[in-house]
């Protein structure tokens, strides 16, 4: 079963009963989130990506189409060759304390994100216009200003930080609850709640917004509790270390993934055969191979087996419950593997999460995240990207190290006096945005 | 062994166009891509998928255009087993669509894509005897229009902008633009009210009233707002102002800030449907946010336009308000998508409607009017 | 063997049986009452065994058809009945219905056969347990073992299976306990180890004893026992509902204690015995003192008096058999005395009196002729002067010759009575043998005279001999001159000297033989008395003489002969 891309949007919609509400958003109002997760910093870069833009906004966005859009610059000029780039800052911007954005204040924490990976680059501040340049050339420099570690920030009380973003911090434990509260003075229009209380590592499912991780107690939910549920952004893939090419590659074949996303993703998500989803880039199809348990038992027939372990995080029950059904279907093949708790596995069972609907993208922040030295670094033009992304990925899964499981999506479970207006419906299939969401009053 | 080999479309980068497409426009695209493959297949046997939310009959055209352009580029179609399988899958990605090439042999598999932007889908038509007549469809948000009397000039009040069209046939053709300077950001709700004479604009919005002249070019000048304003053309004795960075309005005769009003009914800030005397109106539980007024030539007394929510979509409906009861006047119609934005129009009998339409994200203003059935 | 000896061997002999007899008696008592004892502590555990089997097995059933009714089945169920069943919704559900049950294992299963939660391998949803589509009346069927599939290797499970209608099937409750360690240890057990050896564990079982013991299982499958010297063990076959072998109990007894028990008692034995052993040699010696030493001065005495000190007497040290045989043997010693001194009183008067019948004997032969004679010479006289010179003359050369044989006879007594004591000296035997055997060559080789054959054999390394060669060739004479008057028709004459090297002191030997007529065993007896002669003439004096020498010599002489075929003289003297 593969639900086309649109539908996906559809569903999310349909069942979260959000976006097409004829009552207008109410301004007023407290929510209360609870999150399964923790983070013990405010770091941009480590925070989930939707609440990151929550506080801190970049100066350019990935929009829904995986295009480049402006966010605190309004506009960006390429010069000599992509060594030089001209930014300028949108007006009429200010920090959550009320300093308005100019450049001299942006620079700072814009060196700090660039040098990480250009060590050459010089930024030049001046009024409301950056100059950025470096010798071995930024010829990405938009994209990776979108990136949340390229956020604009400045350090705050303790740990806290001050952004530009629709929330500002109003309350920070760290690991345990973060307390935002709307700024009053956001250049994008005031959010419609008041404040917004996160319970971090919680596994209740009384607040007004709670994920709903898989494998997990939330999934008994309290009655009239709306399901959200974005499109697959997850990927759930195995990386071996260590393993005979044959051996990865009959694994791959023994694995029956519709049941995994059936019984164990409880019909949300879909089996995955390349690393990004189908509504992402278009063409996971053709990656697209059935279990082939014949095929499996002949790839290895001449090869010495020994029993391979597969390590899941210890505290993900989920993983474990898709480690040993992996294990399950390798038995089938004649391939031992023993899922184990740890990270120490010859193979192991990774998550990643997409951060934007960008494909190109979001394949080298894959690439770098399973450490293989394929890097897909596209400049070409919009159209010409999945064909590019199309011969990354295959290459990528060529080299039999990889196995993607299943695409899964983000679910939030909402109670019935929460809503969203959101700005568009396939921004809304991606991320839950708290700036776009109100309550009952 | 499969050999994956790469067509690039560089001939399509420089020709395709970014706006909607119609779809059988990229059979010839394909097909002739398809023909120009090292592996030159001349007979094909051909399988379609659809991945796509399309409609199923937009396909039938493309797959006829599709078929015949690969006779024109000399690959036959054959209904027995060749040697060469095409399939042909159409998907789509946040950019749009895709169309996906497969040219299967027993050695090798090449593939072609073709990203291709989908028109948007047709607007089913109501059938209420509510009419509703599009006028104007565009990305940006659109809060308020008007027209003028003679239905051939249309001013269009978006966040940033107020634009200016005139009619040319079916068509509506840029002729000004001014900028809206905003004192204050705009709430996240963005909602504002066009007022037009024949030669002069104010624009009221949240924070900021904009005033301005039509001629000999569309200019305005923005300040921060302040006076009340009347929110039905036709009824000047109850002004309203916008409540600072709220999407509610206020006014001095009401006793608590509300969305929007219609014939003496207010939908309040607390989601409930009131009368002037803050009692509840009956009849209007599943009312929506924007309501209203319309003159009605077909009866006696104003009806209230009501926005609620359908099953699976917002509808509008008209309704008549007497005595704290709302009794539907007409049937629900449809829309596609939910209502960002209903006025009271300048022309009376005639109700400004935007609506964002829920596929296309974009914002589509129409005129909604009564049409009398008995 | 010495008395002390015989005492010690027979006090330990009988300490060391009794204690051997006494510890197999208890050994074998002990290993029975073992035995026995752990063939009822095996069969009370077997038996509670079943017992809590059954127990168990009820319990399941109980709990499965609380799963069964449970509301989560039933909405299984009545999902299941639905035209779309969707039942991904509950593949945890088994899991939490076990541990609401305490149920190690629980599988709920659809009509297809394919599992929809399992709690013991939750990875396996959707897998077919084909087993459950046997048309059994699982009701009836109650509870079984199974060989149950884990993720981690097969386990044993007690299982019982319930169906709920779910729409036009059956929805399948298959659950139990597992049959483990945990089992095992419920069971009273005390003294015996149990261990339940799976059939399709890879290992076999532990130990070589139980490990035949499943194998003999295997080929039939019926409760079996083996024993050796450490442990007895008894299997029990547990099996399948299709009968198949699925697992053997096997019950333990260790035999170590009896072992310790019989190697206790062993080594009390041992110890009681050398014990014993120690008690019967302080016994014996203790007894020893107290009855050899008297024993031994009364054999003292015994040999004084065999050595010729006949007045000996045995100290009386105690009132007991020993002071009594004292007693006894002084009063023997004093009566042998008594008679020893009549006897020779006797002897000497028999002695004398032979001595003077043979005296008389001997001189009244010449005396007639000499009493003849001189009548003669009386009447010669007076009946005829004239012949009176005549007879005269003839009448004294009687009278001489007559008076002459008086004078050998006398002669003889005399030198019989004063034969000196012998004057000893280094002489070789063999030397002696040759001179004799020189002087009656000429004899024996006389015209006339019958055939004798001499067979001489003289060992050449005899030492020589302390001894009168003399008197010591004067008694071989006589045995030869014996031995050549017992064979007057000729014969064989023997003689022979040889070395008794192996007696203490070293002695040597001289035997003398003849093919003669041999002596009756009267006559051996009384062949050394003086006077004693079975010859018609002679004085019997020979015989007298050579015992005489030999006794001189500390040595002895025996006779051998049978009637008819001879007779062997033997003389031993000391070298």
């Amino acid at each position: 079963m593969r639900l086309r891309a649109w539908a996906w949007l559809a569903l999310s919609s349909f069942v979260a009963d959000l976006s097409w509400c004829a009552t207008r958003p109410h301004y007023g109002g407290a929510l209360a989130v609870d999150l399964s997760t923790t983070f013990n910093t405010l770091d941009p870069a480590e925070l989930p990506p939707n609440l990151a833009s929550s506080i801190a906004e970049t100066l350019t966005a990935i929009d829904a189409r995986g295009e480049l859009e402006p966010r605190l610059a309004e506009s960006w000029q390429r010069e000599a060759d992509g060594r030089r780039w001209r930014i300028s800052l949108r007006t009429r911007v200010l920090f959550h304390d009320g300093q308005p954005l100019n450049a001299t204040n942006t620079a700072p924490a814009l060196l700090a994100a660039l040098k990480k990976t250009h060590p050459d680059v010089v930024v030049t501040a001046g009024g409301q216009t950056l100059v950025i340049q470096s010798d071995q050339g930024l010829p990405n420099l938009p994209v990776e200003l979108a990136a949340p570690a390229a956020a604009i920030i400045r350090t705050g009380e303790g740990s806290s930080i001050i952004g530009t973003g629709p929330f500002r911090v109003a309350g920070w434990e760290p690991g345990r609850k973060l307390t935002l509260a709307a700024f009053e003075d956001y250049w994008g229009g005031r959010p419609y709640l008041d404040s917004v209380a996160i319970n971090l590592g919680s596994s209740g499912a009384r607040a007004d917004v709670f994920d709903i991780p898989f494998a997990s107690a939330r999934r008994i939910l309290p009655e009239n509790t709306r399901v959200w549920s974005s499109s697959p952004r997850e990927l759930i893939v195995l990386v071996a270390n260590g393993v005979e090419p044959a051996v990865v590659q009959a694994l791959a074949l023994s694995i029956d993934r519709v049941p995994i996303v059936n019984v164990l993703a409880q019909h949300r998500g879909e089996p995955a055969f390349g690393l990004l989803p189908e509504w992402l880039s278009g063409y996971e199809f053709l990656f697209e191979t059935p279990p082939d348990l014949a095929r499996a038992k002949q790839l290895i027939s001449g090869v010495k087996l020994s029993p391979l372990t597969l390590s899941y995080p210890p505290t993900d029950s989920f993983a474990r419950a898709v480690a040993e059904r992996v294990a399950l279907n390798a038995r089938d093949a004649g391939i031992t593997v023993q899922a184990v708790p740890g990270s120490n596995g010859k193979l192991r069972l990774v998550r990643w999460l997409l951060n934007s609907p960008d494909a190109a993208r979001e394949l080298d922040r894959l690439a770098v995240f399973l450490g293989v030295s394929l890097r897909v670094n596209y400049n070409g033009p919009p159209k010409l990207q999945s064909m590019f992304t199309f011969e990354g990925e295959r290459a990528i899964l060529d080299s039999n190290r990889i196995i993607p499981l299943v695409h899964l999506p983000l679910v939030y479970g909402l109670a019935p006096r929460v809503h969203s207006a959101e700005k568009s419906p396939s921004t809304g299939a991606f991320s839950l945005r708290l700036e776009n969401l109100w309550v009952d009053p | 062994m499969l050999r994956v080999g790469f067509v690039l479309l560089f001939g399509w980068v420089l020709t395709a166009k970014l706006g909607a497409q119609p779809l059988p426009e990229a059979a010839p695209a394909l097909a002739a891509r398809i023909s120009s493959l090292p592996q030159h297949p001349p007979i094909v046997s051909l399988e379609f998928q659809d991945l796509t939310a399309q409609p199923a009959v937009e396909w039938s055209s493309f797959r006829s255009a599709f078929e015949v352009e690969l006779r024109k580029a000399g690959v036959e179609i054959a209904t027995t087993q060749p040697e060469t399988r095409l399939k042909v899958t159409m998907s789509e990605n946040p950019r749009g669509l895709l169309f996906v090439a497969e040219v299967i042999t027993k050695e090798s598999r090449e593939i072609a894509m073709l990203p291709w932007n989908a028109p948007p889908a047709s607007q089913p038509k109501p059938q209420v005897k509510l009419v509703k007549q599009p006028l104007i469809a565009q990305a940006e948000p659109i809060l308020d229009v008007a027209l003028d009397a003679s239905r051939s000039e249309l001013l269009v009040l978006s966040p940033s902008r107020v634009t200016s069209y005139q009619r040319a046939g079916d068509k509506w053709t840029l002729v000004g633009q001014a900028s809206v300077t905003l004192a204050r950001p705009l709430p996240r709700d963005e909602r504002a009210r066009l007022e037009v004479t024949s030669a002069t604009l104010q624009a009221y919005l949240p924070g900021t009233t904009c005033s301005g002249t039509l001629q000999p070019t569309l200019r305005i000048a923005c300040a921060p707002a302040g006076e009340p304003w009347p929110l039905n053309p036709r009824d000047a004795a109850f002004a309203v102002r916008w409540v600072p960075d709220r999407n509610l309005l206020e006014s001095a005769s009401m006793r608590a800030p509300f969305y929007s009003a219609a014939a003496d009914v207010f939908a309040s800030a607390d989601g409930r449907i009131e009368a002037r005397d803050s009692e509840p109106v009956a009849g209007a539980a599943d009312w929506g946010s924007d309501i209203a007024s319309i003159e009605n030539s077909c009866g006696t007394g104003p009806l209230a336009i009501a926005s609620s929510r359908s099953d699976t979509a917002d509808q509008l409906q008209a309704y008549q308000t007497m005595n704290g009861r709302a009794t539907p006047a007409s049937d629900a119609l449809p829309l596609p998508g939910a209502v960002t934005a209903l006025w009271p129009a300048e022309t009376a009998g005639q109700v400004t409607l935007v609506v964002r339409n829920s596929k296309t994200g974009e914002y589509e203003a129409s005129r909604l009017g009564l049409a009398c059935t008995q | 063997m010495s008395f002390r000896t015989k005492i010690f061997v027979s006090i330990t002999a009988t300490v060391v049986l009794a204690v051997w007899i006494v510890a197999a008696v208890v050994s074998a008592f002990v290993t029975t009452s073992f035995e026995q004892r752990d063939a009822q502590r095996t069969a009370t555990l077997v038996a509670q065994f079943h017992r809590e089997f059954d127990r168990r097995g009820a319990d399941v059933s109980r709990r499965i058809e609380a799963v069964a009714n449970s509301d989560t089945v039933q909405r299984i169920a009545v999902n299941l009945a639905g035209s779309h069943p969707d039942t991904g919704q509950y593949y945890d559900a088994a899991q939490a219905l076990a541990s609401d049950q305490s149920l190690n294992f629980l599988d709920l299963v659809a009509p297809d056969e394919r599992i929809i939660s399992s709690a013991e391998w939750p990875a396996r949803f959707g897998y077919q347990e084909s087993w459950l589509a046997e048309s059994v009346d699982w009701q009836a069927q109650g509870t079984f073992l199974k060989r149950v599939e884990l993720a981690d290797g097969p386990a044993l499970g007690l299982i019982t299976v319930r169906t709920v209608k779910a729409g036009d099937g059956v929805l399948f409750v298959a659950g139990g306990f597992s049959l483990d360690q945990a089992f095992l240890d419920s069971l009273p057990a005390a003294g015996l180890h149990v261990e339940l050896y799976r059939n399709f564990d890879p290992q076999p079982a532990s130990g070589k004893l139980a490990a035949a013991l499943v194998e003999d299982v295997r080929r039939q499958a019926r409760e079996l026992t083996r024993t050796d010297a450490s442990a007895s063990v008894t299997a029990i076959p547990l099996l399948g509902r299709d009968h198949q072998l699925l697992a053997v109990l096997l019950v333990e007894s260790s035999r170590s204690e009896l072992a310790n028990l019989k190697r206790y008692i062993q080594g009390t034995a041992t110890a009681v015995g050398a014990a014993g052993v120690l008690l019967g040699l302080i016994l014996s010696f203790w007894t020893a003192s107290l009855v050899t030493q008297p024993v031994r001065e009364l054999a003292s005495s015994v040999r004084k008096v065999a050595s010729g000190d006949w007045d000996t007497r045995a100290s009386i040290r105690s009132k007991d058999e020993i002071g009594q045989l004292a007693r006894d043997f002084n009063q023997m010693t004093q009566q042998l005395t008594e008679q020893r001194d009549r006897m020779i009183q006797a002897e000497r008067v028999a002695a004398w009196r032979e001595l003077a019948r043979r005296l008389a004997h001997e001189l009244k032969n010449p005396l007639f002729p000499l009493q003849i004679t001189v009548e003669n010479l009386q009447r010669a006289r007076q009946a005829a002067p004239d012949q009176f010179d005549e007879v005269f003359r003839e009448s004294t050369a009687t009278l001489l010759a007559e008076l002459n044989n008086l004078k050998q006879i006398i002669g003889r007594f005399s030198d019989f009575a004063k034969m000196p004591a012998p004057h000893l000296e280094p002489v070789s035997l063999n030397q002696i043998v040759a001179d004799v055997m020189k002087l009656f060559e000429a004899q024996i080789h006389a015209p006339g005279h019958p055939r004798i054959n001499i067979q001489l054999q003289t060992d050449q390394d005899l030492p020589p001999i302390p001894g009168d060669p003399e008197q010591i060739r004067r008694a071989l004479s006589n045995l030869v001159l014996n031995a050549l008057d017992a064979m007057p028709q000729g014969g064989t004459l023997g003689i022979r000297t040889s070395s008794l090297n192996g007696q203490q002191p070293a002695k040597v030997a001289l035997e003398v033989s003849d093919t003669g007529q041999g002596l009756t065993p009267e006559e051996c007896e009384r062949l050394f008395t003086p006077y004693y002669t079975t010859k018609q003439h002679g004085t019997g004096l020979g015989l007298a003489i050579v015992q005489s020498v030999v006794s001189d010599h500390k040595g002895t002489i025996t006779v051998e002969s049978q009637a008819g075929k001879g007779a062997t003289f033997r003389i031993e003297l000391n070298a």
